[in-house]
């Protein structure tokens, strides 16, 4: 069952972004099928992981990370904030961690920081999303020459 | 220190996340109600409640979405470990961002709209709040006690197998142990048990003398329910055909009479002078029946012939209840056929009443009832009709919320109209619309979980003690969200018609001028809700007023002797072999040493209790042709009740003629007996009773003289049955209660059972003293579900009053908006101000006076079935019929009248001028 799922996912990525050919050029040898397995990502799940990439920390901390990063414009209230939290979790892109110096009076709020897959799949949907950048750049600047 | 606002709304934030999966709130449910704190901490420092309303609306929005979005989408199955591919929560799920923005728009303007009359949206949340907190409440106990599943493994393959007699025909019963041994026979059943419940005394070292309930069980009961102790072993079928003396505690009695002692396995404890090892104990709150304190195997000579076997088994999987009755009854028809059947049960000893002994030749059949419906069977016509009490309040509420919604609705037709002729789609007025109903619902809603937590509460305080499954109700998860959807339904019941009304677009009529003469939208809709709402409140009402005079009656029924002042001691002597007569002479001595004790008595049972041994009696000197029913060749059977002599006194039981016991009255003395009034009618044909004498030889070899008359004794309005008084001294049967009568201004009865206890204990060491109550107590507890049920149907009719009261309020009020230009024309061209008064006051009356004819006689219909609940009062009982729809009338005119009073105070002149 997981197994189709994740096929079926894996066949609707290839179908909608529509650029097998470059990315495949792009990533060479290393495919990293794993991680194309995850895009592409949501936007929720894009700036979590990419404040994580920075550096491992709390909920509160990525909220006003992820706030600041877009003016505003995506705010993580507390429910979507810790329910894509555990989503990542359990897809094994994130995880829980204690930092040795974590004060001892903090006993409810964990740390999460990216796992390698983790760090795979933001840098697979960077490149993504570069290349349709690319793409799109590329479109736009032919018809404005022609 | 944290704010209180903000406080609350983390604590409903924290209680909303069990709307959430498991899942979640069992990793995360503390770090977001910490992210919570601290954005509503945020909010309040940046611009104080107002900010943490904010901050609260939108994180409970977000709360929602989410768990809608973790409801509809398959996350339960993608949230496995290891599993990827996870759809997302929100955001990008059901809805897309741009929705839920659009959607905190449409509520932030909703709140705006409903603050704008803070009085009117004050008042419909309150009143849905009340509504849906009644319901969340009387659900939680409808659920626990009808509709959730007993907490056993497939607890619908449990079930409970009654006989019953077809030639003749005789009630529903339970088993005889030897018909238990053939029905757990068939092929249905993959495990069976049967029990039968006593009481009896546990003592040991270390272990007061206690009374407890035993189950004494025969077949596999642990592996019928599917449930082992929790600590050592059960006993299996081997064990219980031995009748080995292994004991299983109930998780309860294991905590307060062992302190939970962890090493209890094989401790010893003593019950009827034989000692009993404790094998094991049943985990918390688990265990059949419910009420045992302890589980031991059937002995061989309990197995006497009687139908007090309660049998319970586990059908195989897939076997349907109709085929496994099919099978038993054709067991039993069997049985009766066979030339092996059972031998009738000789009735040569004397047998307690109310067991029937079938004839050898009766025929018998079984069947199998699901063992929760079994055993809510006494409860469920109340829990139902409680059910449906609730749910009309609510419907009402709901009527006059929708009322007030659409009349707020007509009165935004030129907003909504404007609107509209801006461009806004109806979709989009529509949403407008249906979402402030649903803001207006939820705040009802979140108060309303609040109010029924409180509400529960006191409704388990005064429930009575007998309800199935009790110390289990609580208002958990799934109560919450059955709530929540509850909720989301009164949004839209409430809000849908109105907003398909209001925002269909009429540009012209809404842009008029306002409050035109025609008559108001929906206003033939308002009248029959109206009438809908007073019919509820009559039923509701005349139901409360029935059970008032029930109670009534139960309070001032004849007794036949006096409770109040009358201890009773349950005194439990079987197993202490030897001669009882010491000791009962020893009680009463003691006990009428202690200061404030008039007298004292035992008695084998209490005057509460009408049921007794039973014994053939022969009465002799009895001219011919007296008797009334009975030859003298055939003993009538009469109820035995043995006594020491100052019982008449002590229980305050009237002696009619002749004497009572003396202390000569001794086993040596001439046989002596009293009998009742019951007992002279029906027996003696109405002869007199002195002077005759009565042979029971079963009892007594000499014959009993006949000293006295007693009256009878009627607890709580029972007839009572021919019986006879005989000294215990003469028959030597062990007592069951220790009477005692306390001296008149003695005070509180209760305060003298320490000392009471303290005495006794000196004479008995090995008696168990906790059962020592005041009689009276005990026959008010009684009353407890007649007083439950009052306390209920009259919270529910002053609900239901209010409510339409309310109703009738609003709608005079919308008469008088509507034709306020009407009645003003009038005025000035004459009219008499009562005129106008009349005219606006009209609609309502008419609504009260066809829903007052509909209660009634939807109150005649349900009389049958109200009847059950009834005691003493019929249920067309003629003074609660006159006095409750005139209670109403006056209720409902008064209200119509405060609302159409400000006619007589307008000026006509300037009602024409607003135009």
């Amino acid at each position: 069952m997981a197994t189709r799922s994740r096929t079926d996912r894996r066949d609707r990525t290839d179908r909608t972004d529509g650029t097998d050919g470059a990315r495949g050029a792009d990533r060479g040898e290393g495919t990293d099928r794993a991680a194309a397995a995850f895009l592409p990502l949501k936007p929720v799940w894009f700036h979590i992981l990419l404040t994580l990439s920075e550096q491992a920390t709390h909920g509160y901390a990525i909220r006003q990370a992820v706030e600041a990063r877009t003016d505003g414009a995506i705010r993580l209230w507390p429910t979507t904030l810790y329910g894509s939290i555990g989503q990542l979790e359990d897809a094994g892109l994130i995880e829980a961690w204690r930092p040795a110096a974590a004060a001892q009076d903090d006993v409810t709020r964990h740390a999460y920081r990216l796992t390698a897959l983790g760090r795979r799949v933001l840098l697979a949907e960077t490149e993504r999303l570069d290349g349709l950048v690319r793409l799109a750049r590329a479109a736009m600047g032919r018809r404005r020459l022609t | 220190m944290t704010p209180r606002s903000v406080a609350m709304a983390v604590a409903l934030f924290r209680w909303l996340t069990v709307l959430m999966p498991r899942r979640y709130r069992e990793r995360h449910r503390d770090e977001a109600a910490d992210l919570m704190a601290r954005l509503a901490a945020e909010a309040h420092r940046r611009a104080g409640v107002p900010g943490v309303m904010r901050a609260a609306g939108r994180s409970l929005l977000d709360l929602l979405l989410c768990a809608l979005t973790a409801r509809t989408t398959r996350t339960a199955r993608a949230a496995r470990p290891g599993a990827r591919g996870i759809p997302p929560l929100s955001g990008g799920g059901l809805l897309s961002r741009a929705t839920v923005d659009a959607l905190w728009r449409d509520a932030v303007y909703g709140v705006r709209a409903l603050r704008r009359q803070p009085v009117s949206s004050a008042a419909a949340i309150a009143t849905l709040a009340v509504g849906i907190g009644l319901n969340a409440a009387v659900f939680a106990v409808v659920d626990w006690v009808l509709l959730r599943p007993l907490p056993y493994p497939s607890a619908h393959e449990l079930v409970r197998v009654f006989t019953a007699g077809t030639a003749p025909v005789t009630p529903p019963a339970d088993l005889t142990p030897s018909e238990f041994v053939r029905f757990s026979e068939a092929a249905v059943f993959r495990a069976s048990a049967a029990f039968s419940t006593a009481v009896r005394v546990v003592t040991g070292p270390g272990v007061e003398p206690t009374h407890v309930t035993i189950a004494r069980v025969s077949g596999d009961l642990f592996a019928t329910l599917g449930v082992y102790p929790s600590i050592g072993r059960g006993f299996d079928r081997g064990d219980a055909d031995a009748g080995a003396p292994l004991l299983v505690i109930s998780h309860a009695f294991w905590r307060t009479r062992f302190a939970a002692d962890p090493a209890i396995v094989g401790r010893l404890v003593t019950i009827d002078s034989q000692p009993h090892t404790i094998v094991g104990v049943m985990p918390s709150g688990r265990g059949y029946p419910a009420g045992a304190d302890l589980w031991r195997p059937l002995t061989a000579t309990e197995r006497d012939d009687d139908r007090e076997h309660v049998m319970i088994g586990r059908l195989r999987s897939g076997v349907p209840a109709e085929q496994a009755s099919a099978a038993l009854a054709a067991r039993a028809r069997a049985d009766a056929d066979g030339p092996a059947g059972r031998a009738p049960a000789a009735p040569a000893s004397p047998s307690a009443s109310g067991s029937p002994v079938s004839p050898p030749a009766a025929l018998r059949t079984a069947w199998v009832e699901d063992v929760q419906r079994a055993e809510v069977r006494d409860v469920r016509a109340v829990l139902t009709a409680v059910w449906i009490s609730a749910a009309l309040i609510l419907i009402m509420a709901c009527a006059n919320v929708a009322a007030l919604f659409g009349a707020r609705a007509t009165e935004r037709a030129g907003e909504i109209a404007l609107r509209g002729a801006l461009g806004a789609s109806r979709a989009r007025l529509l949403g407008q619309l249906l979402i402030e109903s649903l803001l207006l619902a939820a705040a009802g809603g979140i108060a309303g979980l609040l109010i029924g937590r409180w509400a529960l509460d006191i409704l388990l305080t005064v429930a009575p003690g007998e309800l199935p499954r009790l110390r289990e109700i609580a208002l958990d998860r799934r109560i919450v969200i059955l709530g929540a959807g509850g909720t989301l339904l009164v949004g839209l019941a409430v809000g849908l018609a109105p907003s398909l009304r209001a925002s269909r677009l009429d540009f012209r009529g809404g842009l008029g001028p306002a409050g035109s003469a025609r008559a108001p939208r929906g206003a033939r809709g308002r009248r029959l809700l109206v009438a809908a709402q007073t019919a509820m409140a009559v039923l509701l009402t005349i139901g409360a007023g029935l059970l008032a005079r029930s109670l009534e009656h139960l309070v001032t029924i004849e007794q036949g002797f006096a409770p109040d002042g009358l201890v009773a001691v349950d005194l439990y002597l079987r197993g202490n072999v030897g001669d009882v007569r010491p000791m009962h002479r020893a009680l009463v001595e003691r006990a009428e040493s202690v200061p404030g004790v008039r007298a004292a008595a035992v008695a084998m049972r209490l005057p509460t209790q009408l049921a007794s041994l039973r014994v053939p009696v022969r009465v002799d000197g009895l001219p011919a042709g007296a008797a009334a029913h009975s030859s003298a060749a055939s003993a009538p059977r009469v109820t035995l009740r043995g006594i020491t002599p100052r019982y008449f006194e002590t229980a305050g039981i009237p002696l009619l003629r002749g004497r009572a016991f003396t202390a000569r009255d001794i086993d040596t003395a001439p046989g002596v007996a009293i009998v009742n009034a019951t007992f002279v009618r029906d027996v003696l044909g109405g002869h007199p009773a002195l002077g005759l004498t009565l042979s029971a030889t079963d009892l007594v070899p000499q014959p009993l003289a006949i000293v006295g008359v007693a009256a009878d004794v009627t607890p709580a309005g029972e007839a009572d049955r021919p019986a006879m008084y005989v000294p215990l001294e003469q028959i030597g049967i062990g007592g069951g209660a220790l009477l005692v009568r306390m001296a008149g201004g003695a005070g509180d009865p209760s305060s003298v059972v320490p000392a009471l206890a303290a005495r006794l204990r000196a004479a008995t060491p090995a008696m168990a003293l906790d059962r020592i109550h005041h009689v009276a107590d005990a026959i008010d507890a009684g009353r407890a579900v007649t007083r439950f049920n009052l306390r209920l149907a009259s919270a529910f009719a002053g609900l239901a009053l209010l409510l339409a009261a309310i109703g009738v309020y609003g709608l005079t009020t919308g008469e008088v908006d509507a034709r306020w230009r009407e009645l003003a024309v009038r005025i000035a061209l004459g009219a008499t101000r009562r005129d106008a008064l009349w005219t606006v006051i009209r609609p309502g009356a008419a609504a009260l006076g066809a829903g007052m004819a509909a209660g009634l006689a939807a109150t005649l219909g349900a009389g049958r079935w109200m009847a059950a609940l009834l005691h003493g009062v019929e249920p067309a009982d003629p003074a609660t019929l006159l006095v409750v729809p005139v209670l109403l009338a006056v209720v409902g005119l008064a209200s119509a009248s405060l609302a159409a009073a400000r006619i007589l105070r307008a000026d006509p002149a300037a009602a024409l001028r607003r135009e």
